[in-house]
Protein backbone atom coordinates (compact mmCIF):
# COMPACT_ATOMS: atom_id res chain seq x y z
CA UNK A 1 0.00 0.00 0.00
CA UNK A 2 2.86 2.16 1.08
CA UNK A 3 4.48 1.83 -2.65
CA UNK A 4 1.42 2.65 -4.29
CA UNK A 5 0.97 5.62 -2.38
CA UNK A 6 4.37 6.90 -3.48
CA UNK A 7 3.57 5.35 -7.34
CA UNK A 8 0.56 8.05 -6.79
CA UNK A 9 2.36 10.64 -5.58
CA UNK A 10 4.79 10.41 -8.17
CA UNK A 11 2.21 10.43 -10.77
CA UNK A 12 0.33 13.22 -9.03
CA UNK A 13 3.82 15.71 -9.12
CA UNK A 14 5.45 14.21 -12.18
CA UNK A 15 2.00 15.08 -13.96
CA UNK A 16 2.15 18.18 -16.31
CA UNK A 17 -1.60 18.63 -15.38
CA UNK A 18 0.35 20.01 -11.62
CA UNK A 19 0.45 23.61 -12.28
CA UNK A 20 3.94 23.99 -11.59
CA UNK A 21 4.50 27.06 -14.43
CA UNK A 22 7.01 24.94 -16.32
CA UNK A 23 5.28 25.16 -19.30
CA UNK A 24 5.89 29.17 -19.64
CA UNK A 25 10.14 27.92 -19.85
CA UNK A 26 11.67 27.00 -23.11
CA UNK A 27 15.65 27.30 -21.61
CA UNK A 28 16.78 28.58 -25.04
CA UNK A 29 14.54 25.77 -27.28
CA UNK A 30 12.54 28.74 -28.64
CA UNK A 31 15.38 30.37 -30.08
CA UNK A 32 17.44 27.31 -31.07
CA UNK A 33 14.24 26.41 -33.12
CA UNK A 34 13.78 29.79 -34.63
CA UNK A 35 17.33 30.23 -36.12
CA UNK A 36 17.43 26.76 -37.17
CA UNK A 37 19.55 24.98 -35.06
CA UNK A 38 16.74 22.64 -33.85
CA UNK A 39 14.55 21.62 -37.30
CA UNK A 40 13.46 18.34 -36.39
CA UNK A 41 12.64 15.51 -34.51
CA UNK A 42 15.36 14.05 -34.69
CA UNK A 43 17.55 17.37 -33.50
CA UNK A 44 14.54 17.74 -30.75
CA UNK A 45 15.43 14.08 -29.68
CA UNK A 46 19.35 14.78 -29.56
CA UNK A 47 18.64 18.66 -27.94
CA UNK A 48 16.50 16.90 -25.22
CA UNK A 49 19.48 13.96 -24.40
CA UNK A 50 22.12 16.84 -25.02
CA UNK A 51 19.99 18.50 -21.74
CA UNK A 52 19.88 15.68 -19.63
CA UNK A 53 23.36 14.53 -19.86
CA UNK A 54 25.05 18.05 -19.63
CA UNK A 55 22.85 19.78 -17.51
CA UNK A 56 20.18 17.84 -15.87
CA UNK A 57 22.60 15.32 -14.52
CA UNK A 58 25.44 17.18 -13.52
CA UNK A 59 23.80 20.15 -12.05
CA UNK A 60 20.12 19.37 -11.30
CA UNK A 61 19.76 16.21 -10.25
CA UNK A 62 23.02 17.31 -7.85
CA UNK A 63 21.57 20.65 -6.30
CA UNK A 64 17.67 18.55 -5.79
CA UNK A 65 19.35 16.02 -4.05
CA UNK A 66 21.11 18.04 -1.87
CA UNK A 67 17.94 20.07 -0.72
CA UNK A 68 16.21 16.53 -0.59
CA UNK A 69 19.02 15.36 1.80
CA UNK A 70 19.01 18.73 3.52
CA UNK A 71 14.86 18.11 4.57
CA UNK A 72 13.78 20.60 7.32
CA UNK A 73 17.11 22.37 7.36
CA UNK A 74 16.10 25.45 5.76
CA UNK A 75 19.33 27.40 5.93
CA UNK A 76 21.25 24.21 4.23
CA UNK A 77 18.29 24.76 1.80
CA UNK A 78 19.02 28.39 0.93
CA UNK A 79 22.84 27.53 0.35
CA UNK A 80 22.45 25.24 -2.33
CA UNK A 81 19.84 27.53 -4.04
CA UNK A 82 22.24 30.77 -3.62
CA UNK A 83 25.00 28.72 -5.23
CA UNK A 84 22.74 27.68 -8.04
CA UNK A 85 22.21 30.90 -8.44
CA UNK A 86 25.07 31.70 -9.12
CA UNK A 87 25.60 29.17 -11.70
CA UNK A 88 23.09 30.64 -13.92
CA UNK A 89 25.12 33.26 -16.22
CA UNK A 90 22.54 34.22 -17.81
CA UNK A 91 19.54 36.99 -16.70
CA UNK A 92 17.20 34.51 -19.00
CA UNK A 93 18.09 31.11 -17.54
CA UNK A 94 18.44 33.08 -13.80
CA UNK A 95 15.48 34.68 -14.08
CA UNK A 96 13.61 31.14 -15.30
CA UNK A 97 14.97 29.04 -12.97
CA UNK A 98 13.51 31.56 -10.11
CA UNK A 99 10.39 32.46 -11.59
CA UNK A 100 9.63 28.42 -12.27
CA UNK A 101 11.10 27.34 -8.11
CA UNK A 102 8.76 30.26 -7.19
CA UNK A 103 5.81 28.95 -9.00
CA UNK A 104 6.15 25.36 -7.76
CA UNK A 105 6.63 26.89 -4.03
CA UNK A 106 3.41 28.79 -4.61
CA UNK A 107 1.32 25.92 -5.35
CA UNK A 108 3.00 23.53 -2.67
CA UNK A 109 2.63 26.61 -0.03
CA UNK A 110 -1.05 26.38 -1.04
CA UNK A 111 -1.40 22.83 -0.32
CA UNK A 112 0.75 23.04 2.80
CA UNK A 113 3.32 20.50 1.53
CA UNK A 114 5.80 20.65 5.03
CA UNK A 115 8.50 23.56 5.00
CA UNK A 116 7.08 25.42 1.45
CA UNK A 117 5.29 28.34 3.48
CA UNK A 118 8.38 28.79 5.25
CA UNK A 119 10.71 28.39 2.36
CA UNK A 120 8.55 30.89 0.49
CA UNK A 121 8.45 33.85 3.16
CA UNK A 122 12.56 33.12 2.86
CA UNK A 123 12.53 34.00 -0.85
CA UNK A 124 9.73 36.81 -0.55
CA UNK A 125 11.93 38.16 2.12
CA UNK A 126 15.14 37.95 -0.75
CA UNK A 127 17.03 35.99 1.54
CA UNK A 128 17.11 32.55 -0.53
CA UNK A 129 15.91 32.81 -4.92
CA UNK A 130 13.69 30.19 -4.95
CA UNK A 131 15.90 28.00 -7.85
CA UNK A 132 13.72 25.51 -9.56
CA UNK A 133 15.95 22.16 -8.46
CA UNK A 134 16.37 23.32 -5.31
CA UNK A 135 12.85 24.11 -4.44
CA UNK A 136 11.60 20.27 -6.29
CA UNK A 137 14.25 18.84 -3.53
CA UNK A 138 12.27 20.59 -1.21
CA UNK A 139 8.88 20.23 -1.37
CA UNK A 140 9.28 16.41 -3.37
CA UNK A 141 11.34 15.27 0.16
CA UNK A 142 8.07 17.37 1.73
CA UNK A 143 5.19 15.17 -0.03
CA UNK A 144 7.46 11.93 0.29
CA UNK A 145 7.92 11.05 -2.71
CA UNK A 146 11.33 9.17 -2.50
CA UNK A 147 14.97 10.54 -3.18
CA UNK A 148 15.16 8.05 -6.82
CA UNK A 149 11.27 8.68 -7.09
CA UNK A 150 12.22 12.81 -7.18
CA UNK A 151 15.61 12.68 -8.89
CA UNK A 152 13.30 10.49 -12.02
CA UNK A 153 9.63 13.12 -11.61
CA UNK A 154 12.84 15.60 -12.44
CA UNK A 155 14.14 14.10 -15.66
CA UNK A 156 10.72 13.28 -16.51
CA UNK A 157 9.19 16.80 -16.30
CA UNK A 158 12.62 18.46 -18.04
CA UNK A 159 11.79 16.17 -21.20
CA UNK A 160 7.93 16.45 -21.20
CA UNK A 161 8.77 20.61 -20.64
CA UNK A 162 11.35 20.52 -24.01
CA UNK A 163 9.04 18.17 -26.23
CA UNK A 164 6.04 20.51 -25.10
CA UNK A 165 7.61 23.61 -26.39
CA UNK A 166 8.47 21.55 -29.60
CA UNK A 167 5.27 20.55 -30.21
CA UNK A 168 3.40 24.51 -29.13
CA UNK A 169 5.92 25.55 -31.78
CA UNK A 170 4.77 23.30 -34.38
CA UNK A 171 7.94 21.04 -34.91
CA UNK A 172 6.61 17.89 -33.58
CA UNK A 173 3.32 16.18 -33.39
CA UNK A 174 1.91 14.56 -30.28
CA UNK A 175 3.15 11.24 -31.36
CA UNK A 176 7.19 12.29 -32.02
CA UNK A 177 6.99 13.88 -28.56
CA UNK A 178 6.10 10.36 -26.88
CA UNK A 179 8.79 8.82 -29.52
CA UNK A 180 11.09 11.38 -28.00
CA UNK A 181 9.76 10.27 -24.37
CA UNK A 182 10.16 6.53 -25.00
CA UNK A 183 13.73 7.14 -26.14
CA UNK A 184 14.43 9.06 -22.90
CA UNK A 185 13.65 6.58 -20.99
CA UNK A 186 17.04 3.85 -20.89
CA UNK A 187 19.17 7.38 -21.33
CA UNK A 188 17.14 8.71 -17.72
CA UNK A 189 18.03 5.06 -16.23
CA UNK A 190 21.45 5.13 -17.53
CA UNK A 191 22.20 8.32 -15.91
CA UNK A 192 19.89 7.40 -12.27
CA UNK A 193 22.07 4.57 -12.15
CA UNK A 194 25.74 6.92 -12.11
CA UNK A 195 26.91 8.04 -8.47
CA UNK A 196 25.57 11.37 -7.42
CA UNK A 197 28.11 14.10 -7.83
CA UNK A 198 27.83 16.36 -4.94
CA UNK A 199 26.66 19.57 -5.34
CA UNK A 200 29.83 21.72 -5.00
CA UNK A 201 31.34 19.92 -8.29
CA UNK A 202 27.91 20.83 -9.92
CA UNK A 203 28.72 21.89 -13.52
CA UNK A 204 26.82 22.38 -16.69
CA UNK A 205 27.88 21.99 -19.81
CA UNK A 206 25.38 23.83 -22.93
CA UNK A 207 26.72 26.33 -23.98
CA UNK A 208 24.37 26.64 -27.46
CA UNK A 209 21.05 26.35 -25.17
CA UNK A 210 22.98 29.01 -22.99
CA UNK A 211 23.78 31.33 -25.72
CA UNK A 212 20.22 31.46 -27.61
CA UNK A 213 19.06 32.25 -23.99
CA UNK A 214 21.29 35.21 -24.11
CA UNK A 215 20.18 36.47 -27.74
CA UNK A 216 15.83 35.41 -26.52
CA UNK A 217 16.79 38.74 -24.71
CA UNK A 218 15.95 40.56 -27.31
CA UNK A 219 13.81 38.38 -29.69
CA UNK A 220 11.18 39.97 -30.93
CA UNK A 221 8.66 37.04 -31.35
CA UNK A 222 8.46 35.00 -27.60
CA UNK A 223 6.22 32.58 -26.89
CA UNK A 224 8.31 31.52 -23.78
CA UNK A 225 10.03 33.29 -21.24
CA UNK A 226 13.04 32.61 -22.27
CA UNK B 1 64.06 31.02 -12.58
CA UNK B 2 66.19 28.66 -10.22
CA UNK B 3 69.69 29.41 -12.34
CA UNK B 4 69.54 25.31 -13.26
CA UNK B 5 68.55 23.96 -17.05
CA UNK B 6 65.55 23.49 -18.03
CA UNK B 7 65.16 21.78 -21.30
CA UNK B 8 62.56 23.26 -22.95
CA UNK B 9 59.68 20.27 -23.91
CA UNK B 10 59.68 18.49 -20.15
CA UNK B 11 56.89 18.95 -17.46
CA UNK B 12 57.56 20.78 -15.37
CA UNK B 13 56.24 19.04 -12.45
CA UNK B 14 58.71 16.31 -14.00
CA UNK B 15 61.79 18.25 -13.51
CA UNK B 16 61.17 20.16 -10.54
CA UNK B 17 58.91 17.30 -8.76
CA UNK B 18 56.31 19.74 -7.37
CA UNK B 19 53.59 22.08 -8.51
CA UNK B 20 55.04 25.33 -9.93
CA UNK B 21 54.14 28.62 -8.97
CA UNK B 22 54.19 31.93 -10.28
CA UNK B 23 53.78 35.19 -8.89
CA UNK B 24 53.18 38.67 -10.36
CA UNK B 25 52.55 41.55 -8.60
CA UNK B 26 52.05 45.13 -10.54
CA UNK B 27 52.16 48.24 -8.58
CA UNK B 28 51.86 51.80 -10.16
CA UNK B 29 54.60 54.02 -9.50
CA UNK B 30 54.09 58.07 -8.43
CA UNK B 31 53.92 59.34 -11.95
CA UNK B 32 51.33 56.83 -13.10
CA UNK B 33 52.71 54.21 -14.61
CA UNK B 34 52.50 50.30 -13.60
CA UNK B 35 55.27 48.19 -13.23
CA UNK B 36 56.12 44.53 -11.78
CA UNK B 37 56.74 45.60 -8.26
CA UNK B 38 57.54 41.91 -7.60
CA UNK B 39 57.81 38.57 -9.28
CA UNK B 40 58.80 34.89 -9.18
CA UNK B 41 58.46 32.95 -12.54
CA UNK B 42 60.08 29.65 -12.37
CA UNK B 43 60.19 27.15 -15.50
CA UNK B 44 58.13 26.61 -17.38
CA UNK B 45 57.38 30.42 -17.40
CA UNK B 46 59.03 33.21 -18.93
CA UNK B 47 57.81 36.42 -18.94
CA UNK B 48 59.44 39.91 -20.92
CA UNK B 49 59.60 43.39 -19.97
CA UNK B 50 56.28 45.14 -19.63
CA UNK B 51 55.38 47.03 -22.52
CA UNK B 52 53.88 50.71 -23.17
CA UNK B 53 51.98 50.49 -26.10
CA UNK B 54 50.34 53.84 -28.52
CA UNK B 55 46.45 53.81 -27.76
CA UNK B 56 46.18 52.67 -24.11
CA UNK B 57 45.71 54.05 -21.36
CA UNK B 58 48.51 56.16 -19.78
CA UNK B 59 51.15 53.94 -17.68
CA UNK B 60 49.25 50.76 -18.62
CA UNK B 61 51.67 48.14 -18.94
CA UNK B 62 50.64 44.80 -21.44
CA UNK B 63 52.84 41.87 -20.37
CA UNK B 64 53.43 38.96 -22.52
CA UNK B 65 53.79 35.80 -20.97
CA UNK B 66 55.27 32.58 -23.19
CA UNK B 67 55.76 29.19 -21.82
CA UNK B 68 59.55 27.23 -22.52
CA UNK B 69 57.81 23.28 -22.56
CA UNK B 70 55.84 24.54 -25.50
CA UNK B 71 52.81 24.30 -23.70
CA UNK B 72 51.03 22.01 -21.17
CA UNK B 73 51.72 18.62 -20.76
CA UNK B 74 51.15 15.41 -18.73
CA UNK B 75 51.62 16.01 -14.56
CA UNK B 76 52.00 19.76 -14.89
CA UNK B 77 50.47 21.11 -11.99
CA UNK B 78 50.79 25.40 -12.75
CA UNK B 79 49.65 28.06 -10.34
CA UNK B 80 50.11 32.03 -11.56
CA UNK B 81 49.03 34.51 -8.87
CA UNK B 82 48.20 38.05 -10.64
CA UNK B 83 47.87 40.58 -7.95
CA UNK B 84 46.93 43.92 -9.74
CA UNK B 85 47.75 47.13 -7.33
CA UNK B 86 45.41 49.76 -6.55
CA UNK B 87 45.53 52.63 -9.45
CA UNK B 88 47.38 50.02 -11.56
CA UNK B 89 46.18 48.93 -15.11
CA UNK B 90 47.88 45.63 -16.73
CA UNK B 91 47.01 43.48 -20.06
CA UNK B 92 48.11 40.14 -19.29
CA UNK B 93 48.43 38.23 -22.34
CA UNK B 94 50.47 35.14 -24.28
CA UNK B 95 52.17 34.75 -27.31
CA UNK B 96 51.08 31.94 -28.91
CA UNK B 97 47.95 29.73 -28.36
CA UNK B 98 48.86 27.15 -25.49
CA UNK B 99 49.32 23.65 -26.91
CA UNK B 100 47.41 21.10 -24.37
CA UNK B 101 49.46 18.11 -25.39
CA UNK B 102 48.39 14.22 -25.90
CA UNK B 103 49.08 12.28 -22.17
CA UNK B 104 49.55 8.91 -22.05
CA UNK B 105 48.85 9.07 -18.04
CA UNK B 106 47.80 11.61 -15.74
CA UNK B 107 46.48 15.08 -16.35
CA UNK B 108 47.64 18.55 -16.60
CA UNK B 109 46.18 21.12 -14.24
CA UNK B 110 46.80 25.17 -14.43
CA UNK B 111 44.77 27.92 -11.86
CA UNK B 112 45.14 31.12 -12.48
CA UNK B 113 44.08 33.76 -9.19
CA UNK B 114 43.68 37.11 -9.99
CA UNK B 115 43.27 39.83 -7.43
CA UNK B 116 42.39 43.15 -8.17
CA UNK B 117 42.40 45.74 -6.02
CA UNK B 118 40.74 49.59 -5.65
CA UNK B 119 40.74 51.49 -9.54
CA UNK B 120 42.78 48.95 -11.15
CA UNK B 121 41.85 48.15 -14.33
CA UNK B 122 42.68 44.38 -15.19
CA UNK B 123 42.84 42.78 -18.71
CA UNK B 124 43.73 38.79 -18.74
CA UNK B 125 43.55 37.67 -21.87
CA UNK B 126 45.31 34.86 -22.78
CA UNK B 127 45.32 32.84 -26.23
CA UNK B 128 43.39 30.04 -26.68
CA UNK B 129 43.89 26.72 -25.56
CA UNK B 130 44.01 24.00 -28.06
CA UNK B 131 43.56 20.51 -26.56
CA UNK B 132 45.01 18.08 -28.41
CA UNK B 133 43.82 14.46 -29.07
CA UNK B 134 43.99 12.26 -25.41
CA UNK B 135 44.30 15.40 -23.55
CA UNK B 136 43.65 15.94 -19.99
CA UNK B 137 43.03 19.33 -18.75
CA UNK B 138 41.55 21.14 -15.18
CA UNK B 139 41.88 24.89 -16.07
CA UNK B 140 40.45 27.61 -13.02
CA UNK B 141 40.39 30.87 -13.57
CA UNK B 142 39.78 32.54 -9.75
CA UNK B 143 39.20 36.03 -9.55
CA UNK B 144 38.50 38.69 -6.33
CA UNK B 145 37.67 41.94 -7.64
CA UNK B 146 37.37 44.92 -5.64
CA UNK B 147 34.15 47.22 -6.10
CA UNK B 148 36.08 49.63 -7.81
CA UNK B 149 38.12 47.65 -10.17
CA UNK B 150 37.57 46.81 -13.60
CA UNK B 151 38.55 43.60 -15.07
CA UNK B 152 38.13 41.99 -18.55
CA UNK B 153 38.78 38.23 -18.62
CA UNK B 154 38.50 35.86 -21.17
CA UNK B 155 39.30 32.58 -21.82
CA UNK B 156 38.65 29.98 -25.02
CA UNK B 157 39.61 26.72 -26.50
CA UNK B 158 39.72 24.76 -30.03
CA UNK B 159 40.07 21.11 -30.47
CA UNK B 160 42.74 20.40 -32.94
CA UNK B 161 44.05 16.87 -35.00
CA UNK B 162 47.32 17.10 -35.91
CA UNK B 163 47.32 14.09 -37.47
CA UNK B 164 44.56 15.17 -39.40
CA UNK B 165 42.35 12.32 -37.89
CA UNK B 166 39.19 12.83 -35.88
CA UNK B 167 40.85 12.49 -32.72
CA UNK B 168 39.08 14.25 -29.58
CA UNK B 169 40.63 15.07 -25.80
CA UNK B 170 39.77 12.68 -23.28
CA UNK B 171 38.55 14.68 -20.80
CA UNK B 172 38.33 19.41 -20.56
CA UNK B 173 37.21 20.79 -17.03
CA UNK B 174 37.32 24.59 -16.52
CA UNK B 175 36.31 26.71 -13.79
CA UNK B 176 35.99 30.38 -13.33
CA UNK B 177 34.88 31.58 -10.10
CA UNK B 178 34.45 35.65 -9.21
CA UNK B 179 34.20 37.30 -6.27
CA UNK B 180 34.70 40.42 -4.02
CA UNK B 181 37.83 40.31 -1.48
CA UNK B 182 35.24 39.54 1.64
CA UNK B 183 34.21 36.31 -0.17
CA UNK B 184 30.99 37.23 -1.52
CA UNK B 185 30.11 34.95 -4.44
CA UNK B 186 29.40 37.08 -8.15
CA UNK B 187 29.74 34.60 -10.45
CA UNK B 188 30.65 30.67 -11.45
CA UNK B 189 30.91 28.86 -14.44
CA UNK B 190 31.78 25.47 -13.93
CA UNK B 191 31.80 23.01 -16.89
CA UNK B 192 33.08 19.30 -17.17
CA UNK B 193 33.17 17.69 -20.73
CA UNK B 194 34.30 15.13 -22.67
CA UNK B 195 35.76 14.57 -26.05
CA UNK B 196 33.45 12.42 -27.18
CA UNK B 197 30.70 14.29 -25.86
CA UNK B 198 32.09 17.53 -28.02
CA UNK B 199 32.27 14.92 -31.16
CA UNK B 200 28.30 14.51 -30.78
CA UNK B 201 28.18 18.07 -31.58
CA UNK B 202 24.50 18.59 -30.07
CA UNK B 203 22.20 21.21 -30.49
CA UNK B 204 22.29 22.64 -27.09
CA UNK B 205 25.52 21.82 -26.08
CA UNK B 206 28.11 22.75 -28.77
CA UNK B 207 26.09 22.42 -32.32
CA UNK B 208 28.24 22.24 -35.00
CA UNK B 209 31.13 24.49 -33.76
CA UNK B 210 34.91 23.03 -32.30
CA UNK B 211 36.01 26.08 -30.54
CA UNK B 212 34.66 28.26 -27.54
CA UNK B 213 35.16 31.48 -25.84
CA UNK B 214 33.92 33.15 -22.51
CA UNK B 215 34.10 36.50 -21.98
CA UNK B 216 33.25 38.65 -18.82
CA UNK B 217 33.82 42.23 -17.80
CA UNK B 218 33.43 43.70 -14.31
CA UNK B 219 32.83 47.19 -14.35
CA UNK B 220 30.38 47.84 -11.92
CA UNK B 221 26.47 48.64 -12.67
CA UNK B 222 26.88 51.71 -14.56
CA UNK B 223 28.56 50.12 -17.09
CA UNK B 224 26.43 46.96 -17.31
CA UNK B 225 23.56 48.13 -20.02
CA UNK B 226 26.22 50.03 -22.55
CA UNK B 227 28.69 47.18 -22.34
CA UNK B 228 25.40 44.66 -22.91
CA UNK B 229 24.74 47.42 -25.94
CA UNK B 230 28.33 47.24 -27.56
CA UNK B 231 28.72 43.49 -27.23
CA UNK B 232 25.31 42.86 -28.85
CA UNK B 233 26.07 45.40 -31.67
CA UNK B 234 29.72 44.02 -32.08
CA UNK B 235 29.27 40.46 -32.27
CA UNK B 236 25.19 39.39 -31.77
CA UNK B 237 24.43 39.73 -35.11
CA UNK B 238 27.93 37.96 -36.54
CA UNK B 239 27.88 35.40 -38.99
CA UNK B 240 30.93 33.95 -38.40
CA UNK B 241 30.33 33.16 -34.72
CA UNK B 242 27.09 32.23 -32.24
CA UNK B 243 27.20 34.63 -29.43
CA UNK B 244 25.34 36.15 -26.67
CA UNK B 245 25.30 38.60 -23.98
CA UNK B 246 24.40 38.63 -20.62
CA UNK B 247 24.12 40.65 -17.52
CA UNK B 248 25.22 38.63 -14.60
CA UNK B 249 23.87 38.56 -11.09
CA UNK B 250 23.02 41.95 -9.32
CA UNK B 251 24.75 43.09 -12.73
CA UNK B 252 28.05 43.79 -11.16
CA UNK B 253 29.03 42.98 -15.12
CA UNK B 254 28.05 41.35 -18.59
CA UNK B 255 29.01 37.47 -19.44
CA UNK B 256 29.84 36.62 -23.22
CA UNK B 257 29.89 33.15 -24.64
CA UNK B 258 30.54 32.32 -28.05
CA UNK B 259 30.76 29.57 -30.23
CA UNK B 260 33.07 29.28 -33.52
CA UNK B 261 33.59 27.17 -36.56
CA UNK B 262 37.41 27.86 -35.91
CA UNK B 263 40.32 29.51 -34.33
CA UNK B 264 40.20 32.24 -36.69
CA UNK B 265 36.54 33.21 -36.02
CA UNK B 266 36.93 32.54 -32.68
CA UNK B 267 40.10 34.80 -32.19
CA UNK B 268 38.36 37.67 -34.32
CA UNK B 269 35.58 37.57 -31.93
CA UNK B 270 37.36 37.34 -28.88
CA UNK B 271 39.68 40.25 -30.26
CA UNK B 272 36.27 42.56 -30.95
CA UNK B 273 34.27 42.09 -27.56
CA UNK B 274 37.78 43.30 -25.93
CA UNK B 275 38.18 46.23 -28.14
CA UNK B 276 34.69 47.05 -27.31
CA UNK B 277 35.33 46.97 -23.61
CA UNK B 278 38.11 48.50 -23.53
CA UNK B 279 36.62 51.76 -25.65
CA UNK B 280 33.61 51.85 -23.44
CA UNK B 281 35.89 51.51 -19.76
CA UNK B 282 38.30 54.12 -21.02
CA UNK B 283 37.04 55.65 -24.48
CA UNK B 284 40.34 54.84 -26.55
CA UNK B 285 40.70 52.12 -28.82
CA UNK B 286 43.46 49.95 -28.42
CA UNK B 287 46.18 48.83 -30.96
CA UNK B 288 45.77 45.33 -31.60
CA UNK B 289 48.73 43.37 -30.17
CA UNK B 290 51.73 41.70 -32.55
CA UNK B 291 51.47 37.92 -32.18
Amino acid sequence: MAGEAALLAALQHGDSFFPSGTISFSWGLETLIAEGAVKSAADVHSFVEGQLTSRWATCDRPALVATYRAEDALDEVANVDIKLDILALSREMREGGRRAGGALLDVHSSVNTPQAGAYRDRVRAGQAPGQLAAVQGLVWAGVKVGEEAACAISAHVVCTGFVGVAIRLGLISHIAAQRILTGMRPVICQLLAEPILPFDMASAYMPAAEIAMMRHETSQVRMFAN
Amino acid sequence: MNGTPTPGGQSARSYFDQPVRAELVFSRDPVGRTYVSRQYMPYPFHICRPLYIEHDPPGMATLYVQSCAAGLQQHDDLRTSLVVGSDAQVHYTTATPTIVHSMEEDQAKQETWIEAYPESLTEFLPEPLILFPRSRLRSSLYVSAHESSSVIAGESFLLHDYSGADGVFDWFESELKIQRPGGTALARDRFRITGNLFRERRPGVNGEFVAQGSFVVLAGEKFTEAMIGAFRDELGSSTDVYAGVSALRDRCGVWTRLLAPNGLALRGAMTTAWVAARKLLTGLSPTPRRK
